[in-house]
C-alpha cells in the first residue's frame, strides 16, 4: 500500500526480530522499598524495539508497565540487567551521562497537568528543550519551538497562552512538540490518552502515528487499552506482575493468543463477545 | 416516626387517580444551570428521555456534555454543586421531583433512586469498616444495628458476588481492591431495593477485566432484581454492554436517543455517527481514524443553532441559526438533526 520500506504503516505484516535495535532491554529487573517491605515491580524483562517500529505493553495496574517505561528513559535505576539505546546504556538521570544520550530516549506522560508547568507558555516550555537539546541560541529556538508546535497542531495563538488554560488534548500536543525538540530516537508513551475523550483521543493517535511515520520514531506505548494497542503496535508484550508472559506481532497475539492471562484480557474487551 | 416505613401516599403530592404511570421516570424539558461568581451558566438544556420499568438506559457524552450533571439532577443532589434545574419536570412514578424539598428527597435518594459515583472512594468512608457503613445504608443511617441489619448486610455482599463476606465487613476500604470496593458501593446502592440504580461513570477508573466482571455483575444484577439501570459513560462499547437504549449528549442536549444496536449499526445524528467512528477498537490498524475537528464547546459559549455545526461535516446554513434543534422521533428512535429526514428517507 506504498511504496517506502520503512517505517512499516500497516501493523499487520509480519514483523521478525529486530536485528539491529534502537532499544535493548535485557533481565532487567527493578525493586522498590516501600513502608510494607521490597516490591518486586520489573521481575526480569527482556525487549527489543527496532527503529520505526511501534511496540505496545499492555498490562493492568500493578503490572509494572509504568515502572518498565520509566526505567527505559532513565526515570528510575535498575537493580539488575541493562537498558541500552543504540548500544549505549542507559543510566539513571543524575549519573554521568552526555546530553545526546539522554535525549535520545523522550517521554510522554499521561498527565499533561502535572507534566508541563502551568503557569509556562507552550513556545517557552519547547524553547527550553530546543535550547538545551539542541544548543541553539534563544532567539532561533523560539523559531524552532514554534515550527514543532505547528507540526502537532497547535496554533501561534495557542502557543502564547498559559499551558493551564489549553485543553487536555491540546497540552498533551505541547507535551510531545516538547518530546521532539530533544530529536528522540525512541518516544516512550505512558498512556498518553487515557485521560482524554475518545474524538480527542482519536486525533492524537492519529498524530502520533504521523511523527512516527515522517520521523521513523521507534515508538514505546505503554497501556491497558487493548483496543489502542491493537490499532496502533507492531507488535505487542503483554505484562503481567512484572514479567512479560507474551510477546509477539499485535495480529497473533489477538488472533491467537496463547497465554491464559492473554485470553482473559481480550476476552474483558467491553463488546468483544458481541 | 422515622421508624415507620414510609409510606409513599403520604409524600406523593398528588396521589394518581389512575394506573401507575407506564414510565418509571419521564424528564421532560428539563434544563440545569450552575452557579459561577456573578451568574449562572446552563449546562443541561431542555432534556427529554424516559426510562421504562426494568429499562436500561446508556448516557454517553465526552467532558462537559452535560451527563453527570443530569444522573444528580435525578437523585437531588445538584445544589451541592451550585447547580439547580431551572425549568422542566422529572416525574418519577408519577411524582415530580423538580422542587421537591430536601426532606421529602431522602424518601427518594438511596431509597427508590439508587447511585453509584464514579469513583468508589468517593462513595465510601475510608476509615470506617464495610461493615458499618453498609449497616448505615441497611438502616438508613441508624447506627445501632438489629440481627436483621447484620443478615442483610451480609445478603448484599453475597448478592454483589464478593467472596468470603464476613471477613470483608470487618475491613476498611483501602484493604480492598478497586473492583472490590465499587461492588460494595453498587451494595450499598441496592440496600433499600431501588427501583432505579444510576451508575455515573462505574468502570472508568479499573482495568479492563475488573471493568468486565463489573458490567456482567449490573447486567446480572438488573434481571435478578428487575430494576432499572440508567448508565452514563463516554465510552459506547461500556454502554452497548449493559443497556437497551442508548441517549448521546452533546454541549449541554441530547441529540440521540435509540435502541443500542440499532444507534450501533446506523447512528441518525453526525456526532453520534462521528463518536462511532472514531472508536479506536472499531478501526483498522494502518488507517487513520476518523476524527470530529476542533474541540466541544464549553458551557456559556455555545454556538446558536445546532451545538455541532462548527464540526459537523454535513453542517448547513439552516444549522448555525436559532436555537438548538429538538428531538423528532423517526421510527421510535429520536434525532435532533435537522437533515435526519434527507439522510434517512
Amino acid at each position: 500500500m506504498t511504496s517506502e520500506p520503512m517505517p512499516r504503516t500497516a501493523v499487520n505484516d509480519a514483523v521478525p526480530t529486530p536485528a539491529d535495535p534502537v532499544i535493548e532491554v535485557a533481565d532487567l529487573h527493578v525493586r522498590f522499598a516501600t513502608d510494607r517491605g521490597e516490591v518486586h515491580a520489573v521481575r526480569g524483562v527482556d525487549l527489543v524495539v527496532a527503529p520505526g517500529e511501534t511496540v505496545g505493553i499492555v498490562g493492568e495496574s500493578g503490572s509494572g508497565k509504568s515502572t518498565l517505561a520509566r526505567c527505559i528513559v532513565g526515570l528510575v535505576p535498575a537493580q539488575q540487567g541493562s537498558v541500552t539505546v543504540d548500544g549505549h546504556p542507559v543510566r539513571p538521570l543524575r549519573g554521568r551521562r552526555s546530553r545526546q544520550d539522554a535525549a535520545a530516549v523522550q517521554m510522554i506522560f499521561q498527565d499533561s497537568y502535572t507534566s508541563l508547568n502551568p503557569r509556562q507558555r507552550p513556545l517557552q516550555a519547547v524553547a527550553e528543550a530546543v535550547q538545551v537539546c539542541q544548543q541553539l541560541p534563544r532567539k532561533q529556538a523560539l523559531v524552532r519551538a514554534g515550527e514543532l508546535l505547528g507540526s502537532v497542531g497547535i496554533s501561534p495563538a495557542q502557543s502564547r497562552m498559559k499551558t493551564r488554560s489549553l485543553s487536555g488534548g491540546q497540552r498533551q500536543r505541547v507535551s510531545i512538540a516538547r518530546a521532539l525538540a530533544a530529536e528522540p530516537r525512541v518516544l516512550v508513551a505512558d498512556e498518553p490518552t487515557s485521560s482524554l475523550d475518545q474524538s480527542i483521543a482519536a486525533s492524537l493517535l492519529n498524530l502520533l502515528r504521523r511523527i512516527q511515520r515522517e520521523r521513523g520514531i521507534a515508538m514505546v506505548f505503554i497501556t491497558h487499552d487493548l483496543g489502542v494497542v491493537r490499532y496502533l503496535a507492531h507488535r505487542v508484550y503483554v505484562m503481567q506482575q512484572g514479567r512479560f508472559v507474551e510477546d509477539g506481532p499485535t495480529r497473533e497475539i489477538f488472533d491467537n493468543p496463547q497465554h491464559d492471562y492473554t485470553r482473559t484480557l481480550i476476552a474483558s474487551i467491553p463488546g468483544a463477545d458481541t | 416516626m422515622p421508624d415507620q416505613p414510609r409510606d409513599a401516599t403520604l409524600l406523593r403530592d398528588q396521589p394518581d387517580p389512575g394506573a401507575e404511570p407506564a414510565e418509571l421516570l419521564a424528564v421532560e424539558g428539563v434544563s440545569i444551570a450552575l452557579r459561577r461568581r456573578y451568574d449562572e451558566v446552563l449546562v443541561v438544556d431542555t432534556a427529554n428521555f424516559t426510562v421504562p420499568r426494568n429499562g436500561a438506559l446508556g448516557v454517553v457524552g465526552e467532558s462537559g456534555s452535560g451527563k453527570s450533571m443530569l444522573s444528580r439532577a435525578l437523585i437531588g443532589t445538584l445544589p451541592r454543586y451550585g447547580g439547580r434545574v431551572t425549568r422542566g419536570s422529572i416525574r418519577w412514578q408519577g411524582r415530580e421531583l423538580v422542587g421537591l424539598p430536601e426532606k421529602a428527597w431522602r424518601g427518594i435518594r438511596g431509597t427508590e433512586i439508587g447511585y453509584v459515583p464514579q469513583s468508589s472512594m468517593a462513595g465510601l468512608n475510608p476509615i470506617l469498616p464495610i461493615g458499618d457503613q453498609l449497616i448505615e445504608a441497611v438502616s438508613r443511617g441508624r447506627y445501632r444495628a438489629t440481627p436483621e441489619h447484620r443478615a442483610r448486610v451480609l445478603e448484599l455482599l453475597d448478592l454483589v458476588r464478593i467472596p468470603r463476606a464476613k471477613q470483608v465487613v470487618s475491613e476498611t476500604p483501602h484493604q480492598l481492591s478497586g473492583g472490590m470496593r465499587q461492588r460494595v458501593v453498587i451494595a450499598a446502592a441496592l440496600a433499600q431495593r431501588p427501583q432505579l440504580l444510576i451508575l455515573d461513570e462505574p468502570t472508568t477508573a479499573l482495568d479492563v477485566t475488573v471493568q468486565a466482571g463489573i458490567l456482567k455483575l449490573i447486567v446480572e444484577l438488573r434481571e435478578e432484581l428487575g430494576m432499572a439501570v440508567m448508565l452514563t459513560s463516554h465510552d459506547l462499547a461500556v454502554i452497548e454492554t449493559v443497556c437497551d437504549e442508548v441517549m448521546t449528549m452533546y454541549a449541554g442536549s441530547v441529540i440521540e436517543i435509540g435502541a443500542t444496536r440499532a444507534v450501533r449499526s446506523a447512528p441518525l445524528h453526525p456526532y453520534t455517527e462521528a463518536l462511532m467512528n472514531s472508536r479506536v477498537d472499531r478501526a483498522e490498524p494502518g488507517e487513520d481514524l476518523v476524527t470530529i475537528p476542533g474541540e466541544p464547546p464549553a458551557a456559556g459559549a455555545w454556538p446558536a443553532g445546532c451545538r455541532f455545526w462548527p464540526r459537523c461535516p454535513i453542517a448547513i446554513d439552516a444549522c448555525k441559526e436559532g436555537e438548538q434543534p429538538a428531538l423528532r422521533s423517526f421510527d421510535g428512535r429520536f434525532s435532533a438533526c435537522i437533515r435526519t429526514e434527507e439522510r434517512y428517507p
